[in-house]
């Protein structure tokens, strides 16, 4: 309220008091009222109203989210208007800003929604959501609200990996292999007819005394794909000029392979040097293998949230994780350049009875010489310059 | 601003033409009031028709400022037409002055003109005229721009941030509302006053008030208005979306508020009979008459009970003796009413005291809160010190009385509550016997022993955790027991959350789960207690 506004009403408390005129009190009802109306009308507005924001916690790249704002009003004296501007994060917005002003009647409610294309992977805020609200005068001033933040976490892209085939020693597993090195006893293929050197313990008792002739079981052939993903996230291990492209396909190649190996119903862990902003200890980031889709979400979801920082070296890492996986495990190698000390490493890592397999994402500097050190150690190699290459990778 | 809807451009036209309305209404009330002074000051003052004249006047006044605002010209052609149009309304208003007594009269004065133009074109009453028009003319001016402005407040906006710093034009409209009824305050004051001995009595009084609560009412409409001019200037310059029926609401919303605070307006007091310490010793007088009426009806009942109790033990009253001497009709009369107030009248006088304090006092509250630097100097100055302190000891008086009736009620209550609601059955033993609970409830007590111990080794469960969830947490922190955490999880699941039957095998089942989480449990929770310094 002016200044004038007040100097006004005491000229009438004046004259009111000097004429004992009935004009001057009800002039200054009528703008006391005005401004102490207006005042009581928007405190009891602002203490009355509620704002709920509704959205998918989680969502996958490419997918549209919604997000719905709630506006309810539980008094019985409506909201003339109120603004509502929502900060939204700038790599998923589909709009320039989200303002929008809207009445709510007593007892009435409203709903904004918008949308939010997962573009980019990462852990996002959405919101706060400023709100102002205000009378209908102009005369008891605007009442500013926040209402906090909400979060949201936008999965890496998933490119299907149809012909991935990771090798593995383990002797049992739950995977056909086609060359049949060792089998597991779990999965009975047949019965045939005992042939001297067969050993007593795949007799089948049962079937011989049916049968009246000794009965051998024939089992299936398995790999068991107990597969750790090493990712590298170090940026000194990046080349400058691409390293934001390149650690992001890393990631996408990481979420590539997990989701292929949960597909095929197997165990997969990931250890990485990125920073999780939601972990508070500076360790190493690692979870171990584990099956399922609840794990494979789980760790979608640190892929979400990595940033590439000046951390570990790799080498580091793959120094810390291979002893903690079990014998025939496979170590999945994603970086963006391999090294000497890498090739050690990893040479090390198969001396201990892990399969290892390197996967260079990115502009590699000089691949021929990685591509060629790697078949010098028997390491299976990929390199995969862009997304789409991540579906040929058999 | 081209891809606005034809509704849009259409409210926008319905609000500017209603703001253009109210303007010329208030002006309108604002040359009512000057001419009612002039009447009052000047007896025998001939008013015909100046009100008619005062309405074209505005009308002429907002057109011209439209046309010379919209006119491409250079400001020299500006000022030659509003000397021109100053002359032109001068003689239209000469022409209505003298033309009210008759055309003999008028063409008299003409003829006299060539003999003395000063003396005979500007007279007294044609003069008094002039400065009225010439204020009327000036009001309808201001509003006018003030008007033009609304109309452009987006584009002001736009200016604004590059040239100025835009003073929001509600504000503008504000102050001049308020000079310009502040002014007619002023004029209906003197005119309550006996200054001039040879003025007339005061107009009616339902006359002035009449004009000063249209110009007022017009002024808040006018204002709600323009500030929803502002803001949607405001929200069209920041690109937000504004809801359809926004405009709409706001009328409905804006007319109900102001019908309702007329009517409380209004409705209450004006006028008093009394002043206030009279009002308070009065207020007083009432409140200790009810006092007495309580305490008489109290004492009452404790006589009548001690008469019972007398009674019942045999002991008779004593009867008094009987004044046999018949009552005298003086002893009936009703006491003198010289000097007395009649109720109505000291109840409206309570009521204007505690409605004016009310308002004085939320006035200054507000005022205060408005202005920080000003509370904070006052809370330096002693006397306001002792009055604050004064005043949080009452309130603190207060408050601590009022929770001591609540809480004495609330007792008085609850012992009432327990003499008449009959207790339960206490069980006579009070620990949980698990053969006697079903393999359902055996289930979700060991899963709820499984939280209970995970919690004391340092697992906590969160609030928004659910059972799976957390599941996948106590796997994380036990990784060698994680299928027995999954599979007790799965089993609670079962039976806290489906009505599949749940066997003793399961339970027995759970139980076994239940014994190989224990161990790694207690040992991590040692552990822990190991490591926390005692």
């Amino acid at each position: 309220m002016t200044a004038q506004y007040w100097f006004l009403l005491l000229v009438l408390v004046i004259v009111a008091a000097t004429v004992r005129g009935s004009f001057a009190f009800t002039v200054l009802y009528l703008l006391l009222g005005a401004y102490l109306f207006g005042r009581l009308w928007l405190s009891y507005s602002r203490k009355k109203i509620s704002v709920r924001r509704v959205l998918q916690p989680y969502a996958f790249w490419g997918e549209e989210v919604t997000v719905r704002l709630e506006f309810r009003n539980h008094g019985l004296v409506p909201v003339p208007w109120i603004q509502a501007q929502e900060s939204m994060p700038v790599n998923l917005a589909t709009t320039r800003e989200m303002k929008r002003v809207l009445a709510i009647g007593p007892r009435g409610h409203q709903a904004l929604t918008y949308q939010l294309r997962a573009r980019k992977r990462g852990y996002y805020q959405v919101g706060p959501l400023f709100t102002l609200m205000g009378d209908i005068l102009g005369l008891a001033g605007a009442e500013v609200g926040e209402i906090g933040a909400d979060r949201l976490t936008v999965y890496p892209r998933i490119v299907p990996m149809p012909y991935l085939t990771l090798p593995s020693r383990s002797p049992q597993g739950t995977l056909r292999h086609t060359q049949p090195i060792f089998e597991d006893p779990t999965r009975v293929r047949g019965k045939r007819d005992y042939i001297p050197g067969d050993s007593l313990r795949r007799v089948d008792w049962k079937a011989t005394a049916i049968s009246g002739r000794l009965q051998v079981k024939q089992f299936e052939p398995s790999i068991a794909l107990e597969v750790a993903l090493c990712l590298n996230l170090n940026q000194g291990e990046y080349p400058s000029q691409y390293r934001i492209d390149t650690t992001e396909l890393a990631i996408v190649a990481a979420a590539s392979v997990a989701n292929r190996v949960v597909a095929q119903r197997q165990a997969v862990g990931l250890a990485t040097n990125g920073l999780d902003p939601l972990e508070t200890s500076e360790a190493m980031l690692f979870i171990p293998p584990r099956k399922g889709r609840g794990h494979l979400i789980r760790i979608l979801e640190v892929l979400a949230r990595l940033q590439a920082v000046e951390g570990y070296p790799l080498v580091t890492v793959l120094n810390a994780v291979s002893p903690r996986l079990s014998w025939g495990a496979t170590l999945v190698v994603i970086a963006g350049q391999a090294d000497e000390a890498l090739f050690d490493e990893l040479f090390q890592a198969r001396r201990r009875g892990q399969n290892v397999v390197l996967m260079l994402v990115g502009r590699v500097v000089n691949i021929q010489e990685s591509q060629r050190r790697a078949e010098h150690f028997g390491i299976p190699f990929y390199a995969v310059q862009e997304e789409d290459d991540l579906t040929a990778c058999r | 601003m081209a891809e606005r809807s034809r509704s849009f451009q259409y409210n926008e036209r319905v609000f500017l033409t209603a703001a253009h309305l109210l303007a010329a209404l208030m002006t309108l009330c604002f040359a009512w009031l000057l001419i009612t002074f002039g009447d009052w000051l000047f007896y025998g003052w001939e008013k015909r028709g100046l009100l008619t004249a005062c309405f074209l006047v505005i009308v002429e006044a907002t057109l011209s400022y439209r046309l010379v605002r919209h006119w491409d010209a250079t400001l020299a052609q500006k000022v030659v037409y509003r000397l021109g149009e100053a002359i032109l309304l001068g003689l239209l208003l000469k022409l209505v002055t003298e033309a009210r007594y008759g055309f003999e009269h008028f063409l008299d004065n003409l003829l006299a003109w060539p003999f003395g133009f000063g003396r005979y074109f500007f007279t007294g009453e044609f003069v008094f005229n002039l400065i009225l028009f010439f204020l009327v003319w000036l009001l309808a001016t201001f509003f006018a721009v003030r008007l033009h402005e609304l109309e452009h407040v987006e584009e002001m906006f736009y200016w604004g941030d590059v040239q100025r710093p835009y003073q929001p034009v509600h504000r503008k409209i504000l102050n001049l509302y308020l000079t310009a009824g502040l002014f007619m305050i002023l004029l209906t004051g003197v005119m309550r006053q006996d200054f001039f001995v040879l003025s007339k009595p005061p107009p009616r009084l339902q006359a002035d008030l009449l004009i000063l609560v249209t110009y007022f009412l017009s002024g808040l409409i006018l204002l709600s208005l323009a500030y929803f001019a502002h803001l949607r200037g405001k929200w069209g310059y920041e690109g937000a979306q504004i809801s359809r029926d926004l405009a709409s609401r706001w009328l409905f919303y804006g007319a109900t508020f102001l019908v309702l605070l007329t009517g409380v307006a209004l409705a209450l007091p004006t006028n008093y009979s009394l002043l206030l310490l009279d009002a308070l010793r009065l207020m007083i007088l009432w409140l200790v008459a009810i006092a007495q009426f309580l305490m008489a009806v109290v004492a009452l009942a404790f006589l009548y009970l001690a008469s019972f109790l007398s009674r019942l033990l045999g002991r008779e009253a004593e009867t008094l003796p009987v004044d046999e001497t018949p009552p005298r009709l003086e002893d009936f009369a009703p006491p003198p009413s010289g000097g007395g107030v009649p109720f109505w009248e000291t109840l409206k006088a309570i009521l204007f005291w505690a409605a004016l304090l009310t308002v004085v006092w939320l006035a200054l509250r507000q005022y205060l809160q408005a202005n920080r630097e000003l509370a904070e100097t006052l809370q330096r100055f002693a006397p306001w010190r002792w009055l604050r302190a004064l005043w949080q000891w009452l309130r603190g008086g207060y408050r601590q009385a009022r929770q001591g009736v609540g809480k004495a009620v609330r007792t008085a209550i609850n012992r009432l509550r327990a003499l008449t609601t009959p207790r339960p059955a206490r069980p006579g033993w009070q620990y949980l016997n698990l053969r006697q609970l079903t393999p359902r409830q055996r289930v979700i007590f060991y899963y709820l022993a499984l939280l209970r111990r995970a919690d004391e080794a340092g697992i906590h469960r969160q609030d928004w955790q659910t059972p799976l969830e957390f599941s996948q947490r106590l796997a994380q922190e036990l990784p060698e027991n994680e299928a027995h955490v999954l599979a007790l999880t799965e089993a609670f699941d079962e039976a806290r959350y489906t009505a599949h039957p749940v066997t003793e095998q399961d339970a027995g089942h759970t139980r076994s789960l239940w014994e190989q989480m224990r161990v790694p449990l207690q040992r991590r929770k040692r552990g822990r207690q190991r490591t926390i310094p005692s």
